[in-house]
């Protein structure tokens, strides 16, 4: 076994070309990582100095960079889309100090069952983009189900779509600093008072992440004002894995209920 | 292996093993005033500041930080001469334990640093990663919210 | 009585807090040993178990292996880890190293290393033979016949009082006065509930810490994250089987206790990695082990029985109460008499009373002293059941606690009747404001207006709520504290004291004390506490008692100093000690308006 070794590439040639010719893991903001043996591999690379620390607009696309902070995607959002999906989940995930170091790139890259991100990454439709071995632009839901797809690539950065939406994001936890046991975001886009187009997901269900359909179909058409919240409850019907620590009974009903709410919320939110 | 940090402003050159935390790098390098709590990034007590933002440095490779700036709490005061955030926990009461209050006196350093003049839920936010078992937390809010007004009176007073 | 004080009672700065503010305060883990070992415990994974066999062969081959410790190797001295005065009310049923383990987190054995990942791993490498037994996790089936039996016969109590290994019994209380069965007859209504408070962490943010080392002269000193530094003393040396003597226990800063460092856990087996092999040691807990293995809140299920007539008078009240210990008796009878001594007390007119009180064993973590110390538990019983009470009554709960709580110059039957292992100490009540407090509580929060209604807020319901609580601190004719001062050129004042500062400010507050006293300004006391060495005995910080009882002694102590002023400045003035004045670090004759200064009189 070859001793584990620290990588600092210089540009993302050079990171291409590690990952090829070794068994690194690529470093972002290391907040998962440092929970975890890493043995088996050869090292780390870290992206410190790839210069993919950034969100740029392009026409109507939001790119956002894989070493961007969750705490830099909000403040650099939020200047301009207060309402954004992206802002309404990341500005509350973790603490202060864990959202100056979570990144983009590392939670896709781990997605926790209860993600805060990826709910919302699955509501925007956003695209992963790759370098390396499986070079290319991923539709977020292909990415999760092809975790091949990490072997050996880079995750660069994220593009969505510049959408006019109206969000809410709800986390289901006990004290403020804990992991959710599930998350639910919803992203509603509106015209003249009328829902045009609903996303819903709910992340932390046995099957890590639901797309509530039935709901979503019931929403599209409706007045923004004039929504029933326990028409809608009835409407939300996930699973959660069974486990001794959970009352799954008990979540079911939350996430109906959060659902139902946070649709309303998302619905009447001026912003 | 051996690399560069930059602690409290001084450039040093360490050694360290491939898979240390910089909690344990800082501490066994005399800076004791980083505390351990908890190790998994929940109490906040090992907090310090890299790159001028608040981070928990048990939850952070070294490896991963080299050449970047580091600022503990005895970086921004001592005894001799405290920093006015130091100085206002202390007078406020904000202090018990004291255990978490060098995470928490950092916190409040990067808040006030970025928003002179925070409210209640502003200062909510910033200390949002630091437990305290002792107090409640009013008077650390207090102590924050004396530190900025004392902080903007130095500021007038000079300009 | 009533002066102008100018130290106590005044907003004084915590003497300590610019230091701890600064990072420059140490907490134990911050000093700094010479080589020292490593310590890692390595812990039981099954709740109740024979170890049939350890080999501890592969971990000693490891490189930077020093030892292993483990029942084949440690004396087995029966002792309890409670820090309570001597003797202890808890029962001696703990060993360093058992041959049977009665937990998940019970220590099997420790690995000294020479660096801690070492002795992590090495921990990894002993082989252990385990016989699982059939464990038991229902405190209510504990002293049922065929019940799985935790500890064996050679278990017992220093104090004597009831206890019965074999039906797992740790404790047992019981007091009564009236007829209770002559009460239910009487009464209108009869109001019964079962009422479960759970475990709790105490969770102090720096987790539990040792080191020890030998000075240059060969004395063993332990600087420790405890609450009992005199008891940890006591502990080490019958435990270790080393001479009190030799033995110097320091408390540095520490980072919160609240009864979970009023335990003596890891000391004797630091002290016995450098006793061993001359040579300075560190055991530092991580947070899950703080979780796993040290002690917790005892969970205790409360049944409360009531009777009341119509108007509301309260006929008896009849209180069973079932406290689950865990694994061991840590604290088991003095919490468990504190479930009943702390809460009956509170309505003191009730003719009819009953408190039965059991400690069981189980396979479960261990209990031990935690902020409120059985009153907690025993509260959140009674309060929940005055609300129902008061619910089914159709009366006003605020006026119904004000019409039957204790009032200033009364006494209650259970101060006397029960203590802690022994009958209590009669005990009057100087001075009560609960009515006040009460008044001013219904108020603020809109009792009048809220209670009883659901509110709804966006996502969230708000309610209001009441409970009332009384608490003692001190435990009568056992605690103790001292100090010991001394006066400089200066006219400052070292004060030496055995009270054990754990955040708490006693180090302040016994400071302000000294000083009121003196009439002297606060930065003239240089505190020195909590070295077992250098400052005299106290019991430590627990029962809410270090401003009261170790307080006292301070005020007696600053007298007698001040008396010496006196006596001396009357010499120096050539005057009657009765004609001064003290004030402002001087001493003066009005009549013969001279003065002379503190530092003039110790110059």
């Amino acid at each position: 076994m070859t001793k584990f070794t620290w990588f600092y590439p210089k540009s993302l040639s050079e990171a291409c070309s590690l990952l090829r010719e070794k068994n690194l893991t690529p470093h972002g903001g290391g907040t998962e990582l440092i929970k975890r043996t890493l043995s088996g591999t050869d090292g780390m690379m870290s992206l410190k100095y790839l210069d993919l620390n950034y969100i740029k607009r392009q026409e109507d696309l939001i790119e956002i960079g894989s070493m961007t902070t969750y705490a830099d995607i909000v403040a650099g959002l939020k200047p301009e889309f207060p309402g954004h999906v992206l802002v309404r989940s990341l500005e509350h995930a973790a603490n202060t100090p864990c959202r100056n170091r979570i990144t983009l790139g590392g939670s896709i890259a781990f997605v926790p069952r209860w993600s805060d991100l990826i709910g919302p990454l699955l509501a925007l439709d956003a695209h992963v983009c790759l370098k390396g071995v499986h070079d290319g632009e991923y539709p977020i839901s292909q990415f999760l189900k092809h975790a091949a797809l990490k072997e050996r690539s880079l995750i660069t950065a994220v593009k969505f779509k510049n959408t006019d939406h109206r969000s809410a994001h709800y986390r289901e936890v006990k004290t403020h600093n804990d992991m959710p046991v599930f998350t639910v975001t919803v992203l509603l886009e509106i015209g003249k008072d009328r829902i045009n187009k609903a996303r819903i997901f709910l992340a932390g269900t046995a099957e890590r992440i639901s797309r509530l359909k039935e709901p979503e179909e019931y929403l599209e058409g409706k007045d923004r004002y004039g929504l029933d919240e326990n028409e809608i409850r009835d409407l939300v019907n996930v699973e959660f894995k069974s486990s001794k620590l959970k009352d799954i009974e008990y979540l079911r009903q939350k996430a109906k209920t959060e659902t139902g709410r946070m649709i309303v919320v998302a619905a009447e939110n001026g912003v | 292996m051996k690399a560069n940090l930059k602690i409290n402003g001084k450039i040093t050159e360490i050694e360290f093993s491939v898979k240390e935390r910089l909690l344990h790098t800082l501490r066994d390098h005399g800076h004791k005033e980083v505390k351990s709590g908890c190790e998994e990034g929940e109490c906040g007590a090992c907090l310090v500041l890299l790159n001028g933002r608040p981070v928990n440095s048990c939850l952070i490779f070294t490896a991963s930080v080299i050449n970047e700036s580091i600022l503990t709490v005895k970086g921004i005061g001592d005894l001799h001469e405290p920093h006015i955030i130091q100085q206002a926990f202390a007078d406020c009461g904000a202090v018990q334990c004291g255990f978490c209050t060098p995470g928490m006196v950092l916190a409040a350093y990067a808040l006030l640093r970025d928003n002179p003049d925070p409210d209640e839920r502003q200062i909510k936010t910033a200390l949002s990663g630091n437990l305290c078992r002792c107090t409640g937390y009013i008077k650390i809010i207090e102590a924050v919210r004396v530190a900025a007004q004392r902080l903007q009176k130095e500021d007038k007073n000079e300009t | 009585m009533k002066r102008n004080y100018t130290s106590i009672g005044k907003d004084k700065r915590k003497i300590d807090s610019l230091s701890l503010a600064t990072g420059s305060a140490k907490f134990v883990d911050d000093f700094a040993l010479k080589d020292p070992l490593y310590c890692k415990l390595l812990y039981s994974p099954w709740a109740f178990a024979e170890i049939t066999d350890i080999d501890d062969r592969r971990a000693r081959s490891e490189k930077g292996v020093v030892d292993v410790l483990h029942y084949k190797n440690v004396k087995a001295v029966l002792h309890t880890s409670a820090g309570q005065g001597f003797p202890e009310p808890s029962p001696y049923d703990n060993l360093l190293f058992d041959k049977k383990v009665r937990f998940v987190g019970d220590r099997v054995a420790m690995v000294i290393a020479e660096s801690p990942e070492t002795a992590e791993k090495a921990a990894g490498l002993i082989d252990v033979q385990y016989k699982v037994l059939e464990p038991l996790f229902d405190a209510e089936k504990a002293m049922d016949p065929g019940a799985p039996q935790i500890h064996d016969s050679s278990r017992y109590t220093p104090i004597g009082v009831k206890y019965e290994v074999e039906k797992n019994l740790a404790a047992e209380v019981e007091l009564g006065f009236g007829n209770i069965e002559k009460a239910e007859v009487a009464s209108d209504l009869i109001i019964e509930r079962t009422y479960k408070a759970h475990y709790a962490s105490h969770c102090a943010i720096e987790p539990h810490s040792v080191k020890t080392f030998f000075d240059e002269t060969g004395r063993l000193v332990i600087i420790t994250s405890t609450q009992v530094p005199f008891h940890v003393r006591r502990i080490v040396s019958r435990v270790c089987d080393f001479p009190l003597a030799k033995i110097r226990v320091i408390k540095p800063r520490i980072g919160g206790g609240f009864g979970g460092k009023q335990e003596v856990l890891l000391e004797p087996l630091a002290a016995l990695a450098t006793i061993r092999h001359k040579r300075p040691a560190r055991l530092v807990l991580s947070r899950p082990e703080v979780f796993q293995s040290t002690r917790t809140r005892h969970p205790v299920r409360t049944h409360l029985k009531t009777g009341v007539k119509k108007n509301g008078e309260i006929t008896f009240l009849a209180m069973d109460t079932l406290l689950n210990s865990g694994a061991y008796g840590s604290h088991a009878l003095t919490v468990l008499s504190n479930c009943g001594s702390k809460v009956l007390p509170l309505f003191n007119k009730i003719p009819n009373m009953h408190f039965t009180g059991r400690s069981v064993y189980t396979n479960l973590p261990v209990g031990g002293a935690y902020r409120g110390y059985g009153a907690t538990q025993g509260y959140f019983a009674l309060n929940q059941h005055l609300d129902i009470l008061t619910r089914e009554l159709g009366l006003d709960l605020p006026e119904f606690i004000k019409e039957h709580h204790i009032r200033e110059g009364e006494t209650s039957k259970v101060f006397e009747v029960l203590g802690e292992g022994k009958s209590g100490v009669s005990q009057y009540i100087h001075s009560c404001k609960l009515d006040t407090c009460i008044d001013l509580c219904v108020k603020e929060i809109g009792w009048y207006k809220k209670h009883d209604k659901k509110i709804r807020n966006g996502d969230k319901v708000r309610g209001v709520g009441l409970a009332v609580s009384m608490q003692g601190s001190g435990i009568p004719l056992v605690d103790m504290g001292s100090a010991r001062m001394k006066m400089n050129e200066d006219g400052s004042f070292n004060l030496d004291i055995g009270a054990t500062d754990i955040g708490t400010g006693s180090d302040t507050v016994l400071a302000q004390i000294a000083a009121e006293v003196l009439e002297v300004e606060l930065d003239k006391m240089i505190v020195l506490s909590s070295d077992t060495d250098r400052t005299p005995f106290d019991v430590g910080a627990y029962a809410s008692s270090t401003t009261y009882v170790s307080g006292r002694a301070v005020k007696k102590c600053a007298l007698k100093i001040k008396e010496q002023i006196r006596e001396v400045a009357a010499a120096m003035l050539g005057t009657s000690p009765d004609d001064l004045e003290i004030r402002n670090a001087a001493v003066s004759d009005p009549r013969l308006n001279k003065s002379v200064s503190y530092s003039d009189i110790c110059d």
